[in-house]
């Protein structure tokens, strides 16, 4: 029994080194130079501040959102995680698309909001 | 006749090849505590980075968003709060390296020691506590790969090494394989880690010290040291990826107290990794006066 619980628990864990490498690798692309220029200059043409501050907050909540699922000891995320494990490796598959093209600066929103709402269902009960 | 001339000669060629034997494996430790203290050293200096990147990226993120929306103390403290979960994590880290240290002196004064028995309980007690927080730490989140203890097993102490040092080595090289093993799985997840943490420090420096001024109406007053500035921070990345991999060298230590345990000659590795730690700690200090 013992060792069932110990290997379902490795088995999430690798899930969840998996997926804190695909989002320490988007970060690189969400904190860059080149994605803050282009919010930025938006912001400076339409003075949309609304758009403005959710692009603020969704790079703040992105960093605290990993930094918690990284330390979270694994016990207390591996239901959520094993849960919802599909939704966030396909939620940071398309946020790393939209943040390469970065077009549609509302759609790269909408994307890095979906993977900070699914890593914080996943960190909800996590000590 | 003949033994009687021959017997002297075979005792004393007998103690003659004993001490030899002793003393190369005395030399051989000095050598292997030698790369100890060093490795021991660099890993600290390690960790202190791996404190100071986390909190400087925390840092920079927290004054660009002050920047551009003024911050409120709840902003400050979810950032606190995140980084005293790593500073308190690396304390462990530290702890578990100074006991390693520790046990590594002690070990030496066991090798040239004519009575052991105090040493010997104070290395158990070392020893217990390293243990008992190595455990702690393989059980963290930063060691992504925790099935790699299971295949540590016990080493044959050679016989060349001889008294209360191959006693001990008999009795506890298991267990300081397995904390060497466990910290160098938390050094390929640091030095990774440090590595992504100095991209972030990289870009936000970028956008307040490059970019920000640049964009001012006002053009900038000096010049040369926005250039130089700008130079620095668009190398750091050769400089973190560098720390990679010499930080990753590091991890060569337990296959070198493995040789020594096993009586293998080790000293090509022990010179390698008496280089590795002068690169880590020259990359290190670099780091540090960049930031």
């Amino acid at each position: 029994m013992t060792s069932i619980i110990i290997s379902r628990l490795t088995n999430v864990d690798n899930i969840r080194n998996n997926r804190l490498r695909e989002l320490e690798e988007t970060q690189v692309d969400l904190d860059s130079v080149r994605t803050f220029l282009k919010f930025k200059k938006e912001f400076e043409i339409d003075k949309d501040e609304v758009k403005w501050k959710r692009y603020l907050e969704a790079r703040k909540d992105y960093i605290l959102c990993k930094r918690k699922l990284q330390d979270a000891s694994i016990g207390s995320i591996a239901e959520r995680l094993e849960k919802l494990n599909g939704d966030l490796e396909s939620g940071i598959a398309n946020l790393k698309k939209e943040l390469a093209k970065l077009e549609n600066t509302i759609t790269v929103l909408q994307t890095i909001e979906r993977v900070i709402g699914i890593v914080s269902r996943i960190v909800l009960l996590a000590r | 006749m003949k033994n009687k001339i021959h017997f002297p000669i075979i005792i004393a060629v007998a103690i003659a090849t004993t001490c030899l034997s002793a003393c190369r494996s005395t030399d051989e430790y000095k050598k292997l505590a030698q790369a100890g203290t060093n490795y021991s050293k660099a890993l600290n200096q390690l960790l202190d980075l791996a404190v100071v990147t986390r909190i400087d990226e925390s840092s920079e993120e927290l004054l660009l968003q002050d920047r551009e929306n003024n911050q409120t103390s709840d902003d400050y403290n979810e950032f606190s709060d995140s980084d005293s979960n790593r500073i308190d994590l690396i304390n462990r880290l530290k702890k578990h390296n100074s006991l390693l240290s520790k046990y590594f002196k002690l070990l030496q004064d066991l090798a040239g020691s004519d009575a052991p028995e105090r040493t010997q309980t104070a290395i158990g007690g070392v020893v217990d506590n390293l243990n008992t927080i190595g455990q702690t730490l393989r059980e963290s989140n930063l060691i992504e790969n925790k099935e790699v203890f299971q295949g540590i097993g016990k080493l044959i102490v050679s016989s060349k090494i001889r008294g209360a040092l191959k006693e001990e080595l008999q009795k506890r090289n298991q267990t300081i394989m397995v904390e060497l093993k466990t910290q160098q799985e938390l050094l390929n997840v640091l030095s990774t880690q440090i590595k992504g943490d100095l991209k972030g420090i990289q870009d936000r420096q970028e956008l307040r010290l490059v970019i920000n001024p640049l964009l001012q109406p006002t053009p900038i007053a000096d010049e040369d040291t926005w250039i130089a500035t700008r130079r620095e921070l668009l190398t750091q990345e050769l400089t973190a990826a560098e720390l990679e991999n010499a930080s990753q060298a590091l991890g060569d230590f337990q296959n070198i107290f493995q040789d020594f345990v096993e009586g293998r000659s080790s000293s090509g590795r022990i010179n390698a990794l008496l280089t590795d730690i002068e690169d880590l700690l020259s990359v290190i200090e670099t780091l540090k006066t960049k930031e």
